[in-house]
């Protein structure tokens, strides 16, 4: 049902000044779109959204995210030196077998391929099983939620402090594809140093003393 | 008779806390077609020679010549190529990737020469069979003796058909009777194109050779030859 603007203050009596209209979005995440048409709309009005009326909370939770990335990050940070190390071992251990395939005429270039593809292969399946596990989670995040609470007896995610019943969770399939692409390419980079430091060992000393 | 190898002036020299020179200023060549054996005392540099013969070392002066061109030490991947395709090498022990099966150990060495892997493979099982060992082809080196496993690494250093074959002691971990079947191999592997050079301390193989080198504090002692 539409009405004119005027007939219903008139109808009910109400000055200019005593309006408020609010407006419902479908897609209430394109919130700032849609500020800026009714900005343009009703120049003379206030206008606030959802995320100005809960300013403290968002920017709570802006703050959550940040710190939730940082450690993320170190995580991975702390993931890529395994990978060097876990190399750098594998690389010790084949010292006698590299200088086997130096022996045999394998190039430098095919050595560093070789350790080069066990790290990108570590990285590719490890990003795989952590896409499985994570999407898996996010799905049955809920029922993970119940789960926790009621085996060690603690209230996970308190609705009266995150004013919400269930926690909230969204697959993004563009995140998916770029943590993962990140995390095959940094895998990728730690590769090189193991890769590198194989091709360069001495043939004559790994043969002699390994 | 052509050479297929020749040392012109070839030092070669350790820089740890003290100079070590182990071989000084050798020159020889060694001609297609014989059989040379390489004996002396620990560290008279025999090892260091098939070393320095395989491309595996560089000499700290001299140069090398193989089928009468020069060797480049800094051609690192040019090294690479001669080694796969023209040098095979066999080792005292530990010769064989323990990952690998015998037949795989085999064929690493063919597709290195960058051979076709059907090819590699067929090529591989042929060479196990001449060596005797066609039921073992699918056995890890750890489900092999030690005389098998040194059949085995032979097979590996004749698969791309090398004109040059090193031996650092072949048989120096094997009993009289192992080694001599290793040598009998050895000796059968002799064609006209190509040269067998092997490293040993036992005076019987060594005197089954072409040509017997013996060296002494990094010079040629003496080379004694059938011929």
């Amino acid at each position: 049902m539409f009405i004119n603007l005027k007939d219903l203050q008139g109808l009910f009596d109400l000055k200019k000044g005593n309006n408020f209209l609010e407006v419902y979005l479908y897609k209430p995440d394109k919130i700032e779109i849609y500020r800026e048409r009714l900005m343009s709309i009703f120049t003379d009005e206030y206008i606030f959204t959802w995320s100005d009326l809960n300013k403290p909370l968002f920017s709570a939770l802006k703050v959550e995210r940040n710190v939730m990335f940082i450690i993320l990050s170190l995580i991975i940070i702390v993931a890529a030196f395994n990978i060097i190390s876990g190399l750098t071992i594998l690389v010790k251990n084949k010292t006698r077998e590299i200088a086997i395939l130096k022996s045999i005429g394998v190039s430098n270039f095919s050595i560093r391929k070789i350790f080069f593809f066990i790290g990108f292969l570590i990285g590719f399946l490890a990003t795989i099983m952590g896409v499985v596990i994570g999407v898996t989670f996010s799905l049955y995040v809920e029922e993970i939620r119940m789960l926790i609470s009621s085996v060690f007896n603690i209230s996970l995610f308190p609705e009266e402090i995150y004013f919400l019943s269930t926690i909230p969770y969204q697959i993004d399939f563009w995140s998916i594809f770029l943590i993962s692409s990140c995390s095959i390419i940094m895998t990728c980079l730690v590769s090189i140093y193991p890769a590198t430091k194989a091709a360069k060992l001495d043939t004559i000393k790994s043969l002699k003393y390994e | 008779m052509s050479n297929i190898i020749e040392l012109n002036n070839i030092s070669k020299t350790f820089d740890n806390q003290k100079k070590i020179s182990v071989l000084k200023n050798l020159n020889f060549k060694f001609k297609k077609g014989k059989i040379y054996s390489l004996s002396g005392p620990s560290g008279s540099g025999k090892s260091t020679l098939l070393n320095l013969l395989s491309l595996i070392d560089r000499p700290s002066s001299g140069n090398i010549k193989i089928d009468n061109k020069n060797i480049n030490h800094n051609e690192i991947e040019i090294n690479d190529k001669i080694r796969s395709s023209n040098i095979g090498i066999v080792y005292q022990e530990k010769n064989l990737l323990p990952d690998f099966t015998a037949i795989e150990n085999v064929c690493i060495a063919s597709l290195a020469a960058n051979n076709n892997h059907k090819i590699a493979e067929l090529e591989s099982l042929k060479i196990i069979q001449k060596v005797g060992l066609k039921d073992r082809a699918n056995h890890y080196p750890s489900e092999l003796s030690g005389g098998e496993m040194q059949r085995i690494a032979i097979s590996r250093a004749i698969v791309n058909k090398p004109r040059i074959i090193l031996a650092d002691e072949p048989t120096g971990s094997l009993d009289h009777d192992n080694a001599n079947q290793i040598f009998n191999l050895l000796f059968k592997l002799k064609n006209n194109d190509r040269v067998i050079i092997f490293a040993t301390h036992n005076r019987f193989f060594a005197n089954k050779a072409d040509y017997k080198i013996s060296l002494s504090n990094g010079k040629i002692k003496t080379i004694n030859g059938k011929i």
